[in-house]
């Protein structure tokens, strides 16, 4: 049976605005504001899309894998209330806001652990650091095939064909597997899943390693030297008024005329 | 940094000669070439030599060089990762800049992994620390609400990716030439497991091209609330002679081509007027369009976060402001 693993970050809401965002400068670490809850970071959810499109069309394991310091349970129900077959989940302190080559290196071991699989998914980046680079550390590592930024994945007969999304349209390319993809947006959004589908989920056991059940190391490769806010431009805003939106549509246009902006 | 010098650009050429990013990236390189004393190496790979790459030396290349065979006619992994860690092997430069497109963010990471380097993609800014020698490397992160600076302490090439847009093209000095250098291209079959089938240009191909000099963009979001909200863009765009593009959810719901997404992982825009039409404002949108000189926006919500990034606003439904602003058009016009 085909198995896909899948592996899944848990990030802070990219969504939540710039003015509640702050940064503590003594740790070069965002500050979690208060009654935000984490979500599951948008091109991972990309990816067990993916991952579920394949298994709706045949016989297929999914193998949800997610590390980070604080793995909310809702979140880790929530990747069976999709479709998942098995969820992992490996928390750690010392998973707070690891970087990605220590993050590759850990998914390796967990991927290694695991066991045999045909096809290793992952989003093209993280919604919270948004690095980019933790997919081609496992694929180095576990010395597989790649293809990034994939919409669809056909695999078949030893080998996954991917589309891959370029700068003027798409490329088809073809790889062996076992074979490690990175997906985008262009997937689509994941599907929905069910109150009822949330119910059964709470039912299943998620599996729990710690970090040395993986065999965690710590990878120095790069340092972060400084995060900071910089500084956003004021931008005052021209709001044009007028008795009925076509009335502002043409006073709009007078006043991109007046200041030759067209 | 013993053993390793110089600063390597991978570049690219298209049908105008040296692409517009692969100039901008030869700017960077020019720069820190300039503060370290050392050279601007700049690498083409592709399917045959070709004489657009003599142009390198008019953008401020001190060496060019060319990786040619037809197995490099179209992008793999595997095909182009071999070559470059042969080329860095025996050329050991101290930095390696890619644009960050869909090869950039694909080569440079494996790269950095094959050779054990550090490598940051995306970034806006660089700086050459003196007292370490260290290249510090600025990128945005988090959707754009905050920047992370990094370097690369060990020895080895310090390899990144340059955010398209993030600065102006090299100067080009017609006066400047030289030879390509021709580097070898060894290819192991076995490791090559990866293969270019085919590829479709989007029949989006001229809006495409638009998007990406027009001086207006009309750009819609999910509050286009469906597809054929699309035609109104359209019809503004025309009226603008500008492009049309959308955010992330007009893409993913498949009323416009991915090609034409803008945002943090589409294209940048700087356009002279930026139209946001239904568009909420979120950072990864305008981290593709915060350079545009006048960014005007159309919404439903006043509290839309847009309002407050936007030089011009209207709370409206954009089917009755932009009726009223294209018949304004089309009377002006005459």
């Amino acid at each position: 049976m085909m198995h896909i693993i899948v592996c899944v970050k848990m990030v802070m809401d990219p969504e939540m605005p710039f003015s509640v965002f702050k940064v503590d400068p003594e740790s070069n670490k965002p500050i979690v504001p208060d009654g935000t809850s984490a979500v599951l970071s948008t091109f991972d959810e990309c990816a067990l899309e993916a991952a579920l499109r394949i298994k709706d069309g045949q016989d297929c394991k999914i193998t949800a894998l997610s590390l980070g310091a604080e793995l909310p349970k809702s979140l880790l129900q929530k990747l069976y209330a999709l479709g998942a077959d098995e969820v992992i989940g490996i928390e750690a302190p010392e998973f707070e806001h690891l970087d990605a080559f220590s993050t590759a290196n850990a998914l390796t071991r967990a991927i290694e652990k695991i066991g045999d699989f045909d096809l290793v998914f992952m989003g093209r980046q993280s919604a919270d650091w948004e690095a980019g680079l933790v997919w081609a550390g496992v694929a180095e590592a576990l010395q597989l095939p790649s293809v990034s930024l994939v919409r669809e994945a056909t695999p078949g007969d030893g080998k996954v064909t991917a589309v891959r999304c370029v700068s003027d349209g798409i490329e088809a390319v073809e790889a062996d597997m076992p074979a490690l993809l990175t997906f985008t947006s262009e997937v689509g959004e994941i599907r929905f899943c069910s109150l009822k589908d949330m119910m059964k989920a709470k039912k299943k056991k998620i599996v729990k390693w710690s970090a040395a059940d993986i065999g965690f190391e710590t990878v120095e490769r790069m340092q972060l030297k400084t995060l900071f806010v910089p500084e956003m431009p004021v931008v005052d805003c021209q709001i044009i008024e007028g008795d009925d939106d076509g009335e502002k549509g043409r006073r709009l246009a007078r006043a991109l005329a007046d200041q030759g902006l067209l | 940094m013993e053993g390793y010098q110089n600063i390597l650009i991978v570049g690219e050429l298209d049908d105008n000669g040296v692409s517009a990013t692969t100039a901008q990236v030869l700017r960077v390189g020019r720069t820190l070439a300039e503060e370290t004393g050392q050279q601007v190496h700049l690498l083409f790979l592709g399917g045959e030599m070709q004489a657009a790459a003599e142009k390198g030396y008019a953008y401020g290349a001190d060496k060019v060089f060319m990786a040619a065979d037809p197995q490099l006619e179209n992008y793999t992994t595997d095909s182009y990762l071999q070559v470059m860690a042969a080329f860095v092997e025996e050329m050991k430069p101290a930095v390696i800049l890619f644009s960050h497109n869909e090869t950039g963010l694909d080569l440079a990471p494996r790269l950095a992994f094959r050779i054990r380097s550090g490598v940051t993609l995306d970034c806006v800014a660089y700086r050459m620390e003196k007292e370490s020698g260290r290249l510090q490397q600025e990128r945005p992160v988090f959707g754009g609400k905050a920047h992370a600076s990094y370097q690369s302490p060990n020895e080895g090439p310090q390899i990144s990716t340059v955010r398209e847009g993030a600065v102006e093209p090299a100067d080009c000095d017609e006066t400047r030439t030289g030879e390509v250098a021709g580097f070898p291209v060894v290819l192991d079959p076995a490791a090559i497991r990866t293969r270019f089938v085919r590829k479709e240009k989007d029949e989006s191909q001229a809006q495409v091209l638009k998007l990406a000099t027009a001086n207006s963009v009309v750009c819609g979001g999910r509050g286009l609330g469906k597809k054929e909200g699309v035609d109104l863009l359209v019809e503004t765009a025309e009226l603008l002679d500008g492009a049309i593009a959308g955010s992330r959810p007009t893409i993913d719901q498949g009323w416009l081509p991915g090609p034409l997404q803008i945002g943090q992982t589409g294209k940048k825009v700087s356009p002279k007027l930026y139209m946001a039409v239904g568009i909420s404002g979120a950072l990864q949108h305008m981290a593709g369009c915060a350079n545009a000189n006048t960014i005007v926006s159309i919404n439903t919500d006043p509290e839309a976060p847009i309002f407050k990034m936007s030089h011009i606003g209207v709370v409206g439904d954009y089917k009755g402001v932009l009726a009223g602003f294209n018949e304004e058009l089309k009377k002006t016009r005459g």
